[in-house]
């Protein structure tokens, strides 16, 4: 993973252990892992994710984008920011 | 401690109203909307029970169509909980201190702004002042929740909005005009701190605030422990001769 890509996904871990009020540090988290299976976060309080990753970089997720499935790993959240930032 | 419930008639309705302990000041709890307010009951009862033990009487009441009062959540304007809420001060007896959670905020400034009311302190946790921001949120996060499946602007959660309710919260963005009385916030902490929208909204307020690190409380339907925030909001209240400022 290139050193920005690596960045950014540690900021978003932060962002997901702050928002979700874990009880991991965010190096902790799995890439690849689903938030809502281990660490039991329900969708509702999955939301409060993506308010913190439009707070924090200044983005806005439109009304389509908004599934689970975009949310649910780090990895997903990784790529959908980066799409964001790049506008692709 | 045990409830006793009281009669509130407002709009031909008797509301579903309880009272916790006797004589004392007068602390009038009003409730959020909709599915925030299952989260919010909990605590709120709690709090109730610990500040009737310091000697204050606790009025919590539930909306027309919300709750257990009678009426339809759907037939609910933004006049028909400013009036609820100004039954419900005419309730109280003398002066009287507020707890207002979430949009609760927002609808007691509106009342409070219309009229003459002994309002000695107001307390607010989580407040919410911008109804169309509030709005928009519930309906992103129900679209969430639902999977995109949810396309009908005046279904939130599954609770029906009155056309004229979704309007009026829909044209109510920024700050509206603060109480005057002191003000104190409880309020969840991210990092530590209070959000940024919620030191705007306590330097409108002139408020003081508590961040209380712990999850959204008015998200959660099962057991809340929200001691840390009950702890805070009876310090506040409780300042002698200087309510919460």
């Amino acid at each position: 993973m290139a050193p920005e890509q690596d960045d950014l996904q540690s900021r978003i871990k932060s962002i997901i252990v702050e928002r979700l009020f874990l009880d991991v540090e965010p190096d902790e988290l799995d890439a690849g892992e689903s938030l809502t299976d281990a660490h039991g976060i329900d969708s509702v309080r999955l939301f409060d994710v993506v308010v913190g990753l439009e707070e924090d970089f200044d983005i806005s997720f439109e009304d389509d984008e908004l599934t689970l499935d975009n949310f649910d790993t780090v990895q997903a959240i990784t790529q959908r920011v980066t799409e964001k930032q790049t506008g692709s | 401690m045990t409830p006793t419930p009281i009669r509130i008639v407002s709009g031909g309705y008797e509301l579903a109203a309880t009272r916790y302990g006797f004589g004392g000041r007068c602390l009038l709890v009003l409730y959020p909307f909709a599915e925030e307010r299952k989260g919010v009951v909990r605590p709120a009862s709690e709090l109730a029970r610990r500040m009737a033990e310091d000697g204050w009487n606790v009025i919590l009441f539930d909306y027309a169509g919300t709750g257990e009062s009678p009426g339809a959540f759907s037939d609910l304007t933004w006049e028909t909980l400013q009036q609820n809420v100004r039954d419900a001060l005419d309730s109280c007896e003398g002066p009287v201190s507020i707890l207002a959670i979430r949009l609760g905020a927002r609808l007691a400034l509106d009342v409070l702004s219309t009229g003459n009311y002994p309002v000695q302190s107001f307390a607010c946790w989580e407040p919410v002042l911008d109804g169309a921001g509030w709005l928009r949120e519930i309906r992103r996060r129900s679209r969430f929740r639902q999977g995109g499946a949810c396309d009908d602007p005046l279904d939130i959660d599954g609770y029906r909005l009155h056309r004229d309710l979704a309007e009026t919260l829909e044209s109510m963005s920024g700050m509206s005009k603060s109480s005057g009385a002191p003000c104190w916030i409880g309020c969840v902490a991210h990092r530590g701190r209070p959000t940024a929208t919620m030191e705007r909204i306590a330097a409108h307020m002139n408020a003081t605030v508590d961040a209380v690190i712990r999850q959204p409380f008015w998200l959660e339907t099962g057991v809340v422990d929200a001691d840390v925030l009950l702890d805070s909001t009876i310090d506040a209240l409780n300042r002698p001769g200087d309510p919460p400022t």
